[in-house]
């Protein structure tokens, strides 16, 4: 469902609702997604800022309006407003802070006050950090609640397609459902005159003697 | 689904609402008259679709995993944009290359431009596994000045600038006069 402002599109689209522990990586994750960036710094989000995230499958484009809510209640969380009219949701906590797994049955229950049997997604966040607080083992709210369980990792994409996945397969009931290239549409020629192309020299002089973000190390991991 | 995390006993599911500790708790579920609550229906019907990549027209001359990164001019910093794979793809009737990279998992395209004879292009000055161009972008559907750095597995970063360059300077060269 797309907010009044926002451009609609002709293919079938959902509001996702991502909801969780303020820190827990929603926003982070949501940037990855559109972007393909990875944020570290941590600007708590205020409100709900929602975004479009298009994926292909090999049954049409499906798109997600992804409310990315704030985590921390002084920042707005827990209104009632957010959920309303959802059609699937990710609750996220973050499996190096035990805090965020505890409060996770009072998202549950806040959300399916409002949205009655929707699919949900658990996510346990940042599996790629070491020192983990909550093991796989100890996850087990999905169970009681017939949710569906991914350990995820914003920073080193592991699963991290699979929420979305697994929820446009129970919003069209089928299994077989799967992502497939987007199409590459063909580029526009473009002129490029002298004045541009002195202009992108000198951009990318100054560009490329700036190092590149410090992850490098477990880049195909 | 077959991911999901379900080795625990069964016997040692933890009390809602958390009250203690994770691990400990043992009694039986006060919250079990909720269990089993959602079988939940599709709200949709869709058919499969014939599914086009785009590349139909087009070979792939050079197909490797790469990480992509896209430079922020507003924050005068680099940012990963996707991690996959990218191709150089020729046109079947006119020749023009273009890079294409899409995000492996999720298949977005991440980089779709065409390559042209006076591309900008260097290696990171400190990296030189890397290499970085400019390149007006259509990942998008909309044109953008961007600029790209690539860094590739191993040392096939060597032979995928030489293609880069080679495409710029002769594959593409025919097409020249059109350019300029």
């Amino acid at each position: 469902m797309a907010l009044p402002n926002q451009q609609t599109v002709e293919y079938p689209s959902f509001k996702l609702v991502l909801v969780g522990d303020g820190g827990t990586g929603k926003t982070t994750f949501v940037k990855r997604h559109l972007t393909g960036e990875f944020e570290k710094k941590y600007e708590p989000t205020i409100g709900v800022e929602v975004h479009p995230l298009d994926f292909h499958t090999n049954c049409g484009p499906i798109r997600f309006y992804c409310w990315d809510t704030a985590g921390q209640e002084k920042f707005g969380g827990l209104r009632d407003g957010y959920y309303i009219h959802g059609q699937c949701a990710i609750i996220m906590f973050d499996v190096t802070a035990r805090l965020t797994y505890k409060n996770v049955p009072t998202w549950h229950r806040d959300l399916c006050r409002v949205c009655e049997n929707i699919p949900i997604v658990l996510c346990g966040n940042k599996v790629d950090v070491k020192n983990r607080q909550v093991k796989a083992k100890q996850v087990t709210f999905h169970r009681k609640k017939n949710l569906q369980y991914y350990e995820i990792s914003a920073k080193s994409n592991y699963n991290f397609e699979k929420p979305f996945l697994y929820l446009a397969r129970k919003l069209a009931g089928d299994v077989n459902l799967h992502f497939v290239e987007s199409p590459a549409l063909a580029p526009p020629e473009v002129q490029i005159d002298m004045a541009a192309q002195e202009k992108h020299e000198a951009e990318l002089l100054a560009a490329a003697a700036q190092p590149l973000p410090d992850d490098d190390d477990d880049a195909f991991d | 689904m077959t991911d999901s995390t379900s080795s625990a006993a069964s016997s040692s599911s933890p009390s809602f609402p958390f009250s203690q500790p994770l691990i400990k708790s043992s009694h039986s579920d006060p919250d079990r008259e909720d269990t089993g609550a959602t079988q939940v229906a599709p709200i949709i019907r869709l058919e499969e679709v014939a599914v086009l990549t785009g590349e139909e027209q087009e070979d792939a001359i050079l197909n490797m995993n790469a990480k992509l990164y896209r430079f922020d001019k507003e924050g005068n910093k680099w940012k990963e944009r996707g991690n996959g794979c990218v191709k150089l793809l020729k046109h079947k009737e006119t020749g023009k290359v273009r890079l294409v990279m899409r995000q492996e998992k999720t298949l977005k395209i991440c980089a779709n431009h065409l390559l042209h004879p006076k591309m900008s292009m260097q290696e990171h000055t400190r990296n030189d596994k890397t290499c970085v161009w400019q390149a007006t972008d259509f990942s998008d559907g909309e044109l953008k000045d961007e600029l790209f750095c690539i860094n590739l597995r191993s040392v096939a970063s060597e032979c995928f600038f030489d293609h880069l360059l080679l495409v710029s300077a002769k594959i593409i060269g025919s097409s020249i006069a059109s350019f300029y």
